[in-house]
Parts: structure tokens; C-alpha cells; sequence
């Protein structure tokens, strides 16, 4: 995907997103070809593992890194998940944090840490989750806690919505009329996996589905159009595939512009 | 005031995530814990299991091929009970499995070679993601025979028990040791040469700091090979050998031109 990006940009795509932690202190072709990639194109610092609400000790020095990769690429907003993935050592996936006021507090603290190191705002991202560890608050209510608290932006990822509304029965719309709207800079759209049994696994390797799609125009209508990425980590299609989502999100936005 | 990022050891929430990933890093003998759904833990024993044996496949491809599927599950299933990674970044992943081959005894069905093949998968991997780069030009026939002589940190000499360079599906199994440089070249990709004795060492002591003069190494080296050997001729062997490196930018000078 890198090797397309790097030779150009289709006019379609407006912004990119890139984990930092499969580039920081990486050279060679692939660095070459984000270098490419940066000079044309706005990107997005998309974390995965921060581990912001987890155990072990906040990894002081990834923000740091983190810090010096934002400023040399030129990328204003670094996201992360409201997730966990290392108990002392790495996991690599997202972890549900169990939805107590203990939680909150702790995952806000740490907020609160990294942005002063990084001297802005972070933007925390609704994760998917197939269960709840423990829990004394609902989901809505503790991601409004915690962005309360820690006094950090949202990006509100609409697959995420419908694979958890789905996966533990509630209303998506409802969920996302809670969410704080000023506080959203902006919306993840993805495809995911239908278990035989009926549960969602999010796993970013199909195209949206149409209600998902209905979900996005619907926020749209009601919160108003902010900057939308299409997510596609596995069974990555032709890019003319892919340029057919972009597109359809781009005629989604077209009424509210 | 400082607030605490760190959780204290009597925590609820710690005892909570604790007992939930150690359930995550070996599904099969510690229980769900209570009152969680096990159809739903299993997802995510799933997920984090198929993530980290799809990296590690990526990382080291010739080992994943040679493996069973079976023995490669308990291979990955090890890891997760018995090894802390400690890296944020992905790529270096590859850097900590190297340390867990590295720290482990190894059963008995497995290859005796699996470490030697994972250190040259992960030597490959530096290279392909080192942040250095190779100079824009080679150096001069001058250079080469009056400037002192230093290695690329692109190009890295090693000896290994097993021709690993060779081992794929269709290798036939031979304990012989192989001298290799291997090298990010200048479309950065890596490559590596087969290397004789001497080669070798000529390659390793211009590692050395002090880097080498390349006709007065050679001289000294001709002169203790024996007394039926041309001088002359060995020399310019050893010259042509390092002109092939120099070709790749591999060889560089910390003389300043005049």
C-alpha cells in the first residue's frame, strides 16, 4: 500500500493515516517511500500501542518518539484507542479497559501526562470490544467520563459503534447522540467479520456494510461532516476498489457542504 | 504535583487486567476469569494469538515455511507464556523473538539450526530497516589503495554454523559452517556474498576502528601465506576482491581527500 502512496496520491484521498509505532527508527525502502509519501500528502498519527488505560507503567519514551515523528512528518493529530494492549509486556491488540470510575481516573491521568509531553491535545478513539472485563458504568458513559476528565478530543470510529452495538445490544444512534459532539475531530469507517454465531469481529479486512453506511450519513445529519478515513488493514482490495468507499464517503459529505 | 500514571498494588482495576491477560497468554491452562464469558475471551485469544504468529511469519518466512503448523503454534503459544516483550514498535518484534529463541533450551524434534536461521532472518531484517544509508558514490581506484579503509554499518560479516543462506525446503541437511557478508545494496534490498578465510578477515578487522590500509595489509598477509606465493598477484586478488565491495559502496574512508 506504502509503494502506491509513495509514487502518488489519488486526487480522492484528502488525509492518510499511519500507525507510528510500524515507523518510528525505520529506514531503508519503506522509510523512502513514507518520505514520498509525507511530501504530498497530510497524514494522521494513528497509535496502537500507547496502552493509555493499561497496567504497567505509561511508556514516557514512545511519546517522546512519537513527538519527534509528528514533527518530522508534519502531523498535527496523533489518536490513539481507549484501550489497553501490554500488561508489563506487549500484546500488540487492543484490550478492552473494564468500565469503572477507577478506570477513568487512571486512563485520564495518563492522558493528561501524554499530552503535556506532547504540548496538545490526543484524540482517543471508541475501540471495538467483545466484552467487558467489569463494569459499573455503561460504555457511553465511560468514554464521555474519560474525554471529560483528561480534557482530550474523540474520534468517533462508526464501525465501532455498530460491531458493539451489535455485539452487546444496544442502540447505535442512541450511543452516539451521548457522545460529546464538540469534542469529535473526526470519524473512522471500516468494514469487519460476521462469526457464524452472530458476533462482529472487527477486523478491517472487508468493505463497509450498508449499515454502516447508513450509521455515517445518519451522524452526519445529526453532528455534522467532519474528516471521514476509510480503515482497511487485510484483505486489501485494488485500489480502484478502494477508491469506490472513498468515494462513497465523499458523496455522503456532499449534501452537507 | 505529579499525578500517578502507575496503578498501586492493591488496585482493583490491576487485579482486574492482570488476571485477564494472563488468561490471554496461556488460554489453555489458566481459566477464564470468573464471571467472563469464555466464547468472548476466546475472541480475543484469537485475535492476539493470529496477530503476533502473522508478524513473526512476516519476519522470519523461512523458519515459518519449514515448520509445521502444529509445532509453530506451540513455538508462538511459548512466547506468549514465557516471554515479556518490551518494544512499542512492530519491526522490532522480530528483535525480540531472536531474544526468546536465544533464551530457550529448544525440543528435541526441533532443527538444530533454528537459531543460526532466525539470527540471519533477523540480520536480513536490520539491514532492510537500517536508518543508514550508503554514500552516493564509491570510492576512487586512489582511495581504495591510499586512504584507510573502513567497513559499511550496511554491510555486516559473519560466520554461522549452517549455510544458512541455503537452508529452504529443498536443502539437504549439512552442518558446514558459512562465511557470509551480507549487505542492504543500493536499491535496498539485501544481499550477501559467500566470503573465503581470508576475505573474512580482511572484511572484520575493517569493522575495526582503526580500519585498514589496504596494500600494506595485504602485503603482510601475502608475505605469511608461505613462501610459493606471488606477491604481486596476491595483492591485486586482494584489491579486485574489495573493488567488488567498493562497487556495492560498501567500503568508506575517514582520511579527508586532498
Amino acid at each position: 500500500m506504502a509503494a502506491q502512496f509513495s509514487k502518488a496520491t489519488p486526487d480522492e484521498v484528502n488525509f492518510l493515516e499511519v500507525a507510528p509505532e510500524n515507523w518510528i527508527g525505520l529506514g531503508g525502502r519503506f522509510a523512502k517511500q513514507l518520505r514520498a509519501i509525507t511530501e504530498r500528502t497530510p497524514l494522521v498519527a494513528h497509535g496502537l500501542s500507547l496502552s493509555i488505560g493499561g497496567p504497567a507503567p505509561l511508556d514516557e519514551t514512545l511519546v517522546h518518539e512519537i513527538k519527534k515523528f509528528m514533527l518530522l512528518h508534519q502531523i498535527s493529530i496523533y489518536s490513539e484507542h481507549l484501550s489497553y494492549c501490554s500488561d508489563g509486556g506487549q500484546l500488540y491488540d487492543l484490550l478492552p479497559i473494564p468500565f469503572t470510575e477507577e478506570a477513568v481516573m487512571h486512563t485520564a491521568t495518563r492522558v493528561k501526562r501524554v499530552q503535556d509531553i506532547l504540548e496538545q491535545r490526543i484524540t482517543l478513539e471508541n475501540s471495538s470490544y467483545y466484552l467487558s472485563p467489569q463494569q459499573s458504568l455503561s460504555e457511553a458513559e465511560f468514554i464521555t467520563a474519560v474525554i471529560a476528565e483528561a480534557d482530550c478530543n474523540m474520534l468517533l470510529d462508526i464501525n465501532n459503534v455498530y460491531v458493539n452495538s451489535t455485539n452487546h445490544g444496544y442502540d447505535a444512534m442512541t450511543f452516539i447522540r451521548q457522545m460529546p459532539a464538540e469534542k469529535i475531530t473526526y470519524f473512522h469507517i471500516a468494514g469487519h467479520y460476521l462469526e457464524p454465531d452472530g458476533i462482529i469481529v472487527d477486523t478491517h479486512g472487508a468493505d463497509v456494510i450498508d449499515p454502516v453506511w447508513a450509521l455515517l450519513n445518519q451522524t452526519y445529519t445529526e453532528i455534522g461532516i467532519k474528516p471521514t478515513l476509510l480503515e482497511r488493514d487485510f484483505n486489501i482490495p485494488a485500489m480502484d476498489t478502494l477508491l469506490q468507499e472513498v468515494n462513497q464517503i465523499h458523496k455522503a459529505q456532499q449534501p452537507f457542504i | 504535583m505529579v499525578s500517578q500514571t502507575v496503578l498501586p498494588p492493591d488496585s482493583e482495576l490491576l487485579k482486574i487486567q492482570t488476571a485477564f491477560t494472563q488468561h490471554l497468554r496461556n488460554p489453555d491452562s489458566i481459566p477464564v476469569p470468573q464471571g467472563l464469558d469464555a466464547r468472548r475471551m476466546g475472541i480475543y485469544s484469537d485475535l492476539i494469538f493470529n496477530n503476533i504468529s502473522s508478524l513473526i511469519s512476516e519476519f522470519f518466512p523461512v523458519i515459518f515455511s519449514l515448520t509445521d503448523s502444529e509445532d509453530w503454534r506451540s513455538l508462538i503459544r511459548e512466547f506468549f507464556i514465557n516471554y515479556q516483550c518490551e518494544t512499542p514498535y512492530f519491526p522490532k518484534l522480530a528483535d525480540e523473538f531472536l531474544q526468546f529463541l536465544m533464551g530457550r533450551e529448544g525440543t528435541n524434534h526441533e532443527p538444530d539450526y533454528l537459531v543460526s536461521l532466525a539470527h540471519y532472518e533477523w540480520l536480513e531484517l536490520c539491514l532492510f530497516t537500517s536508518e543508514s544509508e550508503l554514500p552516493v558514490n564509491p570510492l576512487d581506484k586512489a582511495e581504495l589503495k591510499h586512504q584507510r579503509l573502513h567497513l559499511s554499518d550496511l554491510a555486516i560479516p559473519i560466520t554461522y554454523e549452517y549455510p544458512v543462506q541455503q537452508i529452504s525446503n529443498s536443502w539437504q541437511y549439512e552442518a558446514k559452517q558459512a562465511s557470509l557478508l551480507l549487505f542492504r545494496d543500493q536499491h535496498d534490498s539485501v544481499r550477501f556474498f559467500e566470503l573465503q578465510p581470508l576475505a573474512f578477515e580482511l572484511l572484520t578487522t575493517m569493522q575495526q576502528e582503526s580500519g585498514i590500509l589496504l596494500p600494506d595489509w595485504l602485503h603482510q598477509k601475502a608475505r605469511a601465506s608461505g613462501p610459493g606465493t606471488n606477491i604481486d598477484n596476491f595483492i591485486k586478488a586482494g584489491i579486485d576482491l574489495v573493488e567488488q565491495f567498493n562497487r556495492e559502496k560498501l567500503i568508506y574512508t575517514s582520511d579527508t581527500s586532498n
